[in-house]
């Protein structure tokens, strides 16, 4: 069995993102459960636990990683604290974006996370990184406010994210209040290729798309798209980031967005990623609000319940259970929000 | 209000441009090949008539080295202007234009600090007659005088190896460094030891090549047996280069490998992006004009002409391939057959290569494996699965309907099928829904399905547990008693149940939201084929205890035959049933009685 174990995880290693990853994955943890070690079973769901993240499901990583977390905390001196604690930084950039977690159990994980880092000597910094994505998910501008002050101000360490990340997200913080030029400025030294990491500058060209446009540097965000759309990969896990480059092509180059919509909404019915579906379809929304103010448009090839209504009844549906389990109206006025900034860059760009 | 200039630590600035800048210590002899190479540009362009020529002659016993041009030389002002400051370089005004040099930093000499502990260059200009000695040391100081004797137009470079690095003075050694860097320099470089010379580049570069050469070339330089060669060329960038195909199916983690030149001096061996991330069957050999190195030249800066190289390269390869299949589909359909993981890839992503290669491709179906263009000839209408596990439920059962099933599960190939009607308009692809798969088949008539129904009711019964009810049909092949068939969720969530009392009480919360209102678990399906005799006698025997047995252990082996994982509650009902019904046929025959 330690053979068949070994050769799963290592034909997994092998194997491209995706649902025949986590198959193989799961035929390992289940190999180890019931014949090998719990250091072997906690290696295997670690790796599950990397994989559901990067093939975008999201929600599997609660079950692996719950299950190591518990492991840790009965056994400590087993496993490092570090690799644990890295992970459940995922947790909580995970955790807000399904709307069926209540605000009291999000909020109890991040105790849990922020009692642990400081049980296990690290500094408060990931924790309020984490705090402020999910405050301005919600819309809580003065609460993102706090925790971006308390994340600048907390010392770097182990646990930090790389240099490559932080700046990513101090530019997306920027963008989020609307500040585009000063969070371009932020992101300036990924853009020159100083800084990169496994994320950046995936996520830093997606994210810049639309303040690029905002700031008048519409030749720049041409660019960037070209060399961003290069990066993804075809399927669940980067549907975030083609989320991105739909409401952008929505505004500059409709027949490149027809082809995102095309390609992409069969993987965006399949998540069950809350958050992603609803940036998804709320991009597909302002895609089809720009793409039949012409008549006479030929119909998207997607599958045949995908109408404009009914997309639009799913972004508020969405958008409803949000607000609902946060307590305000937030991604509902998202939606205007977005659609009115679709159609106003559309009518800039065009002139 | 004073001002100051900052102090910059020279020794430590050497050391670190020079140890940490590159890679390995050999490349001195890069960046002083590239110095004469562009000397001898330099003077070429004064309009000198002469072949340019790179001399280097080792002193074993003395472990020095001397490389000498024949190019443009120095004079004592661009000395002190360009080899005393670093950054400073003589060949360009702009360094993001392109022009004929190939070094662009000013910092090339200072790779000779690796390796020794001073530099002696003697040259003598192009444009004024004094021969003037430079001599240089790491920590920053230099000399510079007059020589009495008039030296030949050109420079000459001194260097005499530190300890441990010896071996760089060696006729092997150097050997091996000057054609790695210099195989296809224009200028001739010549390696002298002892009266014996001898040159070491080759008359023609691989880009420059005729077929029948570079694939020679391949097979004598790279050991390789190659299919195919592609001629790469793109204005964008001054590229030209061959690209091989290999012979070899190459994995997608594997690394990929070009072999890079920058105005015919290597770059790097270890290209790993030039190409574009699809064309991993081939491997390449190129040179560049128009793209910027880095400063430690061992890569590119990837910027829009690097993108826009590689968008042409890859146009290039496609542009081939289409020839291909007009004037030699034979080759073409064995390239297919080598690489077709790689080609998948591109098919998906490229529509005008996905009617190329579509025809040729092959998928694993229920009739054996068949390409997209066999498919097409033999049926109308395919069934897709979207898993390994569910082609594996079904293709048993679907030959015998007639049913043509494709297994998705494989990389590509799900979204590859998909896209079959778009080529092969008249073709219907429908994707399977394994759970209500069973419904294609024929219903039973009254009369049978009453004398199913206790059993049906007493299976339900004791699968509910496993989260899994039963069906009957009629349907062929008659020797499947049973097919089974469940969806890939249930992979997961069976792995989510067998952990939950380990979790703790945060993620249990957690885990139970998922489990019971994110994922809905599916039922899995049992059906019966009452086509089976032993189905049919099952349902027509009157003891329950025979009927009971005979479904766990339908049940067992469908799980054992479609390798799923068995909880333990299956594996003991496995178990006990197959001893039951042992000790019953024991029983029989009067077995155990002596």
């Amino acid at each position: 069995m330690k053979e068949r174990y070994e050769q799963l995880r290592s034909k997994a290693w092998s194997m491209p993102s995706g649902n025949q990853k986590l198959r193989v994955l799961e035929e390992s943890i289940r190999l180890a459960d019931e014949y090998m070690s719990k250091q072997q079973a906690y290696d295997a769901r670690m790796d599950y636990t990397d994989e559901a993240l990067m093939c975008g499901c999201g929600e599997r990583m609660f079950i692996s990683f719950g299950w190591c977390l518990s492991e840790f905390e009965r056994n400590p001196g087993d496993y490092s604290s570090h690799h644990i604690l890295w992970h459940y930084k995922w947790i909580l950039n995970q955790v807000w974006r399904f709307t069926d977690f209540p605000l009291e159990l999000i909020n109890r994980m991040f105790e849990d996370f922020k009692t642990k880092c400081l049980k296990y000597d690290y500094h408060l910094g990931p924790y309020y990184k984490n705090l402020r994505a999910f405050a301005m998910a919600r819309g809580d501008v003065s609460a993102a406010a706090e925790a971006y002050l308390e994340w600048k101000r907390a010392r770097r360490d182990a646990l930090s994210d790389c240099q490559a990340c932080d700046h990513d997200a101090l530019g997306q913080h920027h963008y989020q209040l609307g500040h585009y030029k000063r969070g371009l400025q932020k992101v300036k030294q990924i853009f020159d290729g100083k800084i990169s990491c496994r994320s950046v500058p995936k996520n830093t060209y997606s994210n810049a798309l639309l303040p690029l446009l905002e700031a008048g540097r519409a030749e720049q965000a041409a660019a960037i798209s070209r060399k961003g759309l290069r990066l993804l990969a075809e399927g669940r896990g980067d549907l975030d980031y083609y989320a991105d480059y739909l409401r952008y092509y929505a505004i500059v180059d409709l027949p490149k967005a027809k082809r995102i919509v095309e390609r992409l909404t069969p993987y965006a019915l399949q998540t069950r990623e809350d958050w992603t579906r609803f940036k998804f379809l709320l991009a597909v929304r302002i895609f089809f609000s720009q793409w039949y103010r012409k008549k006479r448009r030929s119909v998207p090839a997607v599958p045949l319940h995908v109408t404009p209504e009914w997309v639009r009844d799913e972004c508020d549906r969405l958008a409803a259970a949000f607000d609902k389990r946060n307590g305000n109206s937030h991604c509902s006025s998202l939606i205007e929000r977005q659609l009115e900034q679709a159609q106003r860059l559309s009518k800039e760009t065009s002139r | 209000m004073s001002e100051y200039n900052f102090q910059v630590n020279l020794k430590g600035m050497i050391d670190l441009l020079s140890n940490h800048l590159y890679s390995n210590p050999g490349v001195f002899i890069r960046e002083l090949l590239q110095n004469g190479a562009d000397a001898v540009t330099a003077r070429k362009r004064l309009g000198h008539n002469l072949s340019g020529k790179i001399t280097v002659e080792l002193f074993p016993s003395s472990h020095t080295l001397a490389v000498q041009d024949n190019g443009i030389g120095l004079t004592e002002r661009e000395i002190i202007q360009f080899l005393a400051q670093i950054g400073h370089t003589s060949k360009r005004e702009d360094p993001d234009s392109a022009d004929e040099y190939i070094g662009q930093f000013g910092v090339g000499l200072l790779a000779c600090f690796v390796v020794s502990e001073e530099i002696v260059l003697i040259t003598r200009s192009a444009m004024e007659g004094d021969s003037i000695e430079w001599r240089g040391r790491p920590d920053g100081t230099y000399t510079i005088r007059k020589l009495d004797r008039e030296v030949s137009i050109g420079t000459t470079v001194y260097l005499t190896l530190k300890q441990d690095y010896e071996e760089y003075g060696e006729w092997y050694r150097v050997y091996e460094l000057l054609e790695h860097y210099g195989a296809y320099l224009p200028a001739a470089i010549w390696l002298v030891e002892d009266g014996y010379e001898c040159k070491v580049n080759h008359d023609k570069a691989p880009w420059s090549m005729t077929r029948e050469e570079a694939l020679a070339y391949a097979k004598d330089e790279l050991n390789l047996d190659c299919l195919d060669v592609i001629e790469l060329r793109s204005t964008v960038g001054e590229v030209e280069g061959v690209a091989y195909i290999l012979p070899y199916p190459v994995s997608l983690q594997a690394e990929r490998r070009h072999k890079m030149y920058v105005k015919q001096m290597l770059l790097s061996d270890k290209m790993d992006s030039i190409l574009p991330s699809w064309a991993f069957f081939a491997t390449s050999v190129i040179n560049a004009n128009g793209l910027r190195p880095t400063a430690s030249r061992e890569a590119f800066y990837e910027n829009d002409i690097y993108y826009a190289v590689q968008n042409e390269m890859g146009e290039v390869i496609k542009q081939h391939f289409r020839q291909l299949a007009e004037q030699n589909p034979e080759l073409l359909r064995r390239i297919i057959r080598i690489h077709y993981s790689s080609l998948k890839t591109l098919a998906e992503e490229d529509e005008d290569s996905y009617e190329l290669f579509i025809p040729y491709l092959a998928f694993e179906t229920s009739e054996g494996t068949l390409e997209a263009e066999e498919l097409a000839v033999k049926t109308k209408h395919i069934l897709l699965t979207s898993t390994l596990d569910e082609f594996r439920q079904i293709s048993r059962v679907a030959k015998a309907q007639d049913l043509l099933v494709v297994n998705g599960g494989y990389v590509h190939d799900y979204q590859l099928i998909r896209r079959l009607p778009d080529v092969y308009p008249e073709l219907e692809v429908t994707i399977v829904d394994p759970l209500e798969f069973f419904q294609r088949f024929q219903e039973l008539d009254r009369e049978d399905t009453e004398q199913m129904s206790p059993v049906l009711e007493m299976a339900d019964a004791l699968l509910l547990p496993y989260q899994c009810k039963s069906a009957v049909r009629w349907f062929e092949p008659a020797d499947i008693a049973v097919l089974y068939t469940t969806s890939e969720d249930v992979g997961f969530l069976r792995m989510a149940e067998s952990g939950r009392d380990e979790l703790n009480e945060l993620f249990d919360e957690a885990a139970s939201i998922i489990t019971n209102e994110m994922h809905e678990l599916p039922f899995a399906r049992l059906c019966f084929n009452y086509n089976n005799p032993i189905v049919r006698k099952m349902a027509e025997c009157k003891d329950l205890q025979i009927q009971d047995l005979t479904i766990k252990s339908l049940y067992t082996q469908s799980l054992l035959l479609g390798s799923y994982p068995m909880q333990s509650g299956e594996l003991q009902m496995m178990n006990e049933s197959f001893m039951t019904l042992l000790n019953l046929g024991l029983a029989n025959t009067g077995g155990g009685v002596s």
